[in-house]
């Protein structure tokens, strides 16, 4: 890959910021959707746990193990989203229990940190982000306007990460830059 | 101008400060707390606009959102609104109004001769009027009545204004911040429950804004405070002031609209005007309070006549007497609160005209001591005056006519709780014989109603309603608490007689102020047999105003009771729908105007065509290059020949990356396959890919694309542009509900792709200058219709398909999105030496035409297999969706029109599509219709324009001449019938 002539273009750039509130591109991070296979529910939650020291989430939430989380997305598919920090093989590691497909460069995230974000977030997508219904840990597969978006919570600044399809980043930037005026 | 009508104290109004404002271009000042109606009386402003029918002049008749006469334009130029009630209507300094409905002024409305045509104007009007003959309907009378109806003039211009829409979660919404919302609130709140308490006016309190009440033995105002002040610590505590909530929906959501900025001259940068708030909550507490009901006498719509609650308004709470000298008509108890504070403000009382033979002691010596003369069992029967009152005009208990001059007339029929909000979800209110109202009858899951919106109309019982129901929804909730120690607080008397149309009135007795229907309307209807409230109202446009009658109905249907012989509970209510009060069309569209309407996707190339030449065109969400302009070229034609000329000759790339692409995994995902598509995808070798159509369960085509074959259990699928969304929506159906039992995952990966087509004869050697390993393009390793996973420019992962859409010699190599601008630079360049040209979706339209290839307008919903000539696809030992229903006798009727190729007789004449084809000679009427023009391109190949179209015997007339008619465009072309296939039928350069 070093002597590849070809530059990637990352499809966000730039930096929101406001009172207690920063929005920015989360880059460099891998992808990979996993459909649970019929009675593999049990041996791919060993080897997950066992390769990345996740646990697989029951319902929409997100089990997050240093640089790799594990996204409940539906009743058979997960999305295991790694930082360049993680290095373990998706597909090696699920092998037969389930099948995995790569889908990074086909999203970009972005993450939304400070008291102010849950302020934003509202304007954005109809999901209780109250600390009594989400945290950390929480997820929503859910729309954020008249786009699909993954939602989820990693800390209690609160830090949230918001991802979508690539070829919605500008409407995602968009929504963004507008939810956030007036803070 | 002074302000003569203030008070010299009180009131919550900022002396201190002045705010100059204009109405009808004349200017007043006020002061920061004011509405604009307040700060009108103030000035001595009684007349404020005129009515809608009759033109006849009106003042202002209450002091909240249900008013239905003061209805002005605010604002001037883009932000100019029409209809604005002024009594709600937050002075600014600036603020600008007009009265409206009138010409050419307020005073001087030549319209007002309407007045003396109103038996013209009576109910049903329009039915009876603009009936005769249907002919005129269209340009005559729906003209006339369109430049007649309507009260303000909206801008002209776009609103300038940003708004947005925002969601909140809670466990009790409270609606209505008066004593009752208050207690019920706080209660609440006390619990730990996530509480949300909005309301309408800018300050929290209700009627104890306006009422000179205790509460545990001081102001009211003071309680109110301290409930405030605790509400605000609470964490979970969402005050919303200025927040009106307009609709209840399904399952516990609200509606409502915040009005951030109307109170200000102009909104402040980054701020919005209007907020939408889609609120959703475990339970509702509804405060809303009651309305003051009229009573329909001769002239109570002239200015001067006001809801006696409102003349309290506007004493206590805006330090404002509506008038010199007052008369008092009452139905209860409640009106006489009037008197006392009018008295107290120094305000002549003249008369109190009680409707009741018996007023209790007490009151009769509050009317001595007020020097105000007791008309008991009285009546007004009219009144006197121009543009504001002179006199009342009243009868006493045996019929004697006494005039009192006054330009105050405080009039109260008793009290309507605000039900409004209990209807929108079909809960019908009931009649209340004790209490003279209709009460909620069911609410909506979820709500309770307590306080006035109940009926309960005493100080005390809405506190203690308020602290009952509040503490109900907090532990409906989950969050169980205590009642609190309840304040000290009277219930004021509130005794009321059924009084609401004085018989033997003089002149016009109006129902509903606000679409000028007065009780003759409704007896009139009565005469002409309506019963049904339902109809009565749709016949009298009673309570179908903006204000939906919230002052008007209960009084309107008393009248039709009345006059049917019936009672009240046997005549019945309508309803209220949403909204409550109008809401602008733009706080519901929040951000979603003009571009951001819908969001626009972007290719992974864009920014690579953007930067040569390229022009982009909207195809769905997508922005899509359409043509690159070199220099030189005049026009897009110029640019689209000369790419679909490189690539018939040489070599053209195009991105492809809005194509659909799904990937489908698991062990049964070949058996899903073999069920959505017609052809059979199991039968397919793992490195290989075919053509693949798919139909709707009625037998029509869905959608047509490429089916690749990754792995035994993996499948890559293409899909039109157009249709991704709906395909993958139609497999995640066909798998979840038809076919649940397989194991099989569906996944989008649209996004995860950059995909370019390289198309042309010298195809294949462009391909090999971009592969690691050049030997994995060959013909006899990749031959037509296979694929392969290639590295290219030096390690970057890739898909490659060898796949014609064109006709020619064509790949369609993949590369992960983000190198998708610099793949199409390598494209470029290492195409370069063989004459490489980047096309676009003209040209690729045009390509696909020349090869006969059906698309978007061929696969237009209404073909099936057989009309596109795709019966090949279609597998004969296999279940499929559509197979049953493609075979209907109407779909295979031989005279079905199907695709053929059409080429104009004269090569130089011009084609369009959506012409209609017609046999030589036949007249142009809809039974000789013979089909119609599908797609029509230049054909630069060929040097004239060609077509695709569906013909009724399409294969049978190849070869023979019909016309393509299109009376639209004057157009009527002989055409010859071919094969569609126009270039290379035979298929030779594919495989080239």
């Amino acid at each position: 890959v070093a002597d590849t002539i070809l530059q990637p273009r990352l499809a966000l750039m730039g930096e929101i910021t406001a009172h207690a509130l920063r929005i920015a591109p989360v880059h460099g991070l891998r992808w990979s959707a996993i459909h649970v296979r019929r009675g593999g529910q049990g041996i791919l939650a060993e080897r997950l746990q066992a390769g990345f020291g996740l646990a697989v989430p029951q319902g929409p939430a997100v089990t997050l193990a240093g640089p790799a989380s594990l996204i409940w997305i539906g009743a058979e598919r997960l999305n295991l989203v790694q930082e360049a920090a993680s290095t373990v093989d998706v597909a090696t590691t699920v092998g037969d229990a389930g099948d995995v497909t790569d889908l990074t460069s086909g999203q970009v995230t972005v993450e939304l940190a400070g008291a102010t974000a849950q302020a934003v977030l509202r304007k954005l997508v109809a999901i209780d982000l109250h600390p009594r219904a989400f945290g950390p840990g929480s997820a929503a597969t859910t729309l954020c306007g008249h786009f699909g978006v993954t939602l989820w919570q990693t800390d209690t600044q609160p830090s949230f990460r918001l991802a979508t399809h690539r070829s919605y980043a500008q409407a995602l930037w968009h929504s963004l830059e507008d939810a956030a005026r007036g803070f | 101008m002074a302000q003569g009508f203030r008070l010299p104290s009180g009131g919550r109004i900022d002396r201190a400060q002045a705010l100059s404002f204009s109405f009808d271009g004349r200017s007043y000042r006020g002061h920061p707390g004011d509405t604009l109606a307040s700060a009108l009386l103030a000035n001595g402003v009684r007349l404020m606009g005129r009515s809608f029918k009759y033109h006849r002049p009106r003042g202002v008749w209450g002091a909240g959102s249900e008013e239905p006469n003061a209805l002005v334009e605010l604002r001037t130029g883009a932000r100019q609104e029409p209809n604005t009630r002024a009594t709600v209507i937050e002075l600014h300094e600036g603020l600008a109004a007009r009265s409206q409905n009138r010409w050419p002024s307020l005073r001087f409305d030549l319209m007002a001769v309407n007045s003396l045509v109103t038996p013209m104007l009576a109910a049903g009007f329009y039915y009876k009027t603009f009936m005769w003959p249907a002919s005129f309907w269209e340009k005559l009378y729906e003209p006339m009545i369109r430049r007649a109806a309507g009260l303000g003039r909206a801008a002209r211009e776009a609103d300038p204004d940003r708004y947005e829409r925002s969601h909140l979660f809670c466990d009790v919404l409270v609606i209505g911040a008066g004593p009752t919302g208050l207690m019920a609130a706080l209660t609440a709140g006390r619990t730990g429950a996530r509480v949300v308490l909005i309301d309408e006016d800018a300050e929290p309190g209700g009627r104890l804004l306006s009422e000179r009440t205790e509460i545990d033995g001081a102001p009211a105002m003071q309680w109110t405070a301290s409930v405030l002040d605790e509400l605000r610590a609470m964490p979970d505590v969402t005050i919303l002031p200025r927040t009106t909530l307009f609709g209840v929906f399904d399952h516990g959501v609200y509606g409502a609209i915040e009005r951030v900025a109307d109170h200000l001259p102009t909104p402040p940068a980054d701020c919005v005007r209007q907020r939408y708030w889609r609120i959703i909550a475990r339970r509702s507490v509804l405060a809303a309070g009651a309305i003051e009901r009229p009573i329909a006498f001769g002239g109570n719509d002239r200015p001067g006549v006001m809801a006696a609650s409102a003349v309290r308004s506007y004493v206590n709470r805006w330090a404002v007497t509506p008038g010199r000298r007052a008369v008092l008509f009452t139905a209860g108890d409640d009106g006489w609160r009037t008197l006392d504070d009018l008295h107290a403000a120094g305000v002549q009382v003249a008369a109190v005209i009680d409707a009741r033979r018996a007023v209790p002691d007490g009151l009769a010596a509050r009317a001595r001591t007020a020097g105000a003369q007791l008309v008991a069992g009285g009546a007004v029967r009219g009144t006197q005056g121009g543009s504001v009152i002179r006199s009342v005009e009243a009868m006493d208990d045996a019929g004697r006519s006494v005039v009192f001059p006054a330009d105050l007339l405080a009039v109260s029929g008793g009290w309507n709780p605000t039900v409004a909000l209990t209807c929108h979800q079909g809960g019908r209110p009931v009649w209340n014989r004790d209490k003279l109202a209709f009460v909620p009858g069911t609410p909506p899951n979820g709500m309770a109603v307590a306080g006035a919106a109940n009926g309960a109309f005493g100080l005390h019982e809405c506190l203690q309603e308020g602290a009952q129901q509040g503490l109900a929804a907090a532990d409906a909730a989950g969050f169980p608490g205590q009642l609190p120690v309840l304040p000290r607080a009277e219930d004021e008397p509130s005794a009321v007689t059924a009084l609401f149309h004085i018989s033997g009135s003089r002149g016009k007795a109006f129902v509903d102020f606000q679409h000028d229907v007065a009780a003759s309307d409704i007896a009139l209807a009565e005469r002409e047999g309506y019963r049904s409230v339902e109809h009565t109202k749709r016949y009298t446009t009673l309570g179908m105003a903006t204000d939906q009658g919230k002052t008007a109905n209960v009084v309107g249907l008393a009248i039709l009771a009345e006059r049917t012989g019936r009672t009240i509970e046997e005549t019945g209510t309508t309803m209220f729908r949403p909204p409550y009060t109008p809401v602008a069309v733009g706080a519901l569209v929040g951000a979603h105007t003009g571009m951001e309407m819908r969001p626009t996707r972007y290719t992974p190339t864009h920014d690579w065509s953007a930067a040569n030449g390229a022009s982009f065109v909207e195809t769905g969400a997508w922005q899509r290059a359409q043509w690159y302009c070199r220099p030189g070229e005049a026009g897009w034609r110029d640019s689209v020949d000369r790419e679909v000329l490189t690539v018939r000759q040489a070599v053209g790339f195009c991105d492809v990356s809005t194509l659909g692409k799904i990937e489908v995994v698991g062990p049964d995902a070949a058996a899903l396959l073999d069920f959505v598509y017609t052809n059979t995808m199991s039968a397919l070798a793992v490195g290989r890919m075919r053509y693949g159509l798919m139909l709707r369960e009625d037998g029509f085509v869905l959608d047509d694309g490429t089916c690749a074959r990754l792995a035994a259990d993996r499948f890559m699928l293409t899909t039109t542009t157009a249709n991704a969304a709906r395909v993958l929506q139609h497999m995640e159906f066909c798998h979840q509900v038809l076919r649940p039992e397989l194991d099989v995952g569906l996944l989008s990966v649209t996004d995860r792709w950059a995909q370019v087509a390289i198309a042309g004869p010298k195809s294949r050697q462009v391909v090999q200058a971009l592969l690691d390993m050049p030997d994995a393009a060959t013909d006899a390793a990749l031959p037509f219709m296979a694929h392969a996973a290639p590295t290219v420019c030096g390690g970057v992962e890739a898909r490659l398909y060898r796949v014609s859409f064109s006709g020619e010699l064509a790949y369609e190599l993949a590369v992960p999105a983000d190198y998708g601008s610099a793949l199409m630079q390598a494209i470029a360049e290492r195409g370069e030496p063989f004459g490489i040209a980047a096309y676009g979706t003209e040209a690729l339209g045009v390509l696909r035409i020349e090869k006969g290839h059906p698309a978007g307008n061929e696969l237009n919903g209404q073909t099936t297999a057989r009309d596109l000539a795709m019966t090949g696809l279609l597998a004969k030992r296999k279940d499929y969706v559509g197979r049953a229903l493609q075979g209907r006798p109407a779909l295979v009727d031989p005279a079905r029109p199907v695709l053929v190729g059409i080429r104009p007789v004269e090569r130089g004449a011009a084609l369009r599509g959506g012409a209609h084809f017609l046999a030589p000679g036949a007249a142009a009427a809809i039974g000789n219709d013979l089909g119609h023009v599908t797609s029509v391109a230049f054909s630069p190949s060929l040097g004239h324009m060609i077509g695709l179209g569906l013909l009724a015997d399409g294969k049978a007339r190849i070869g023979s001449v019909v016309r393509a008619y299109d009376p639209v465009r004057n157009g009527d072309t002989e055409v010859e019938v071919c094969s569609p296939s126009f270039i290379d039928p035979e298929g030779a350069r594919l495989r080239g």
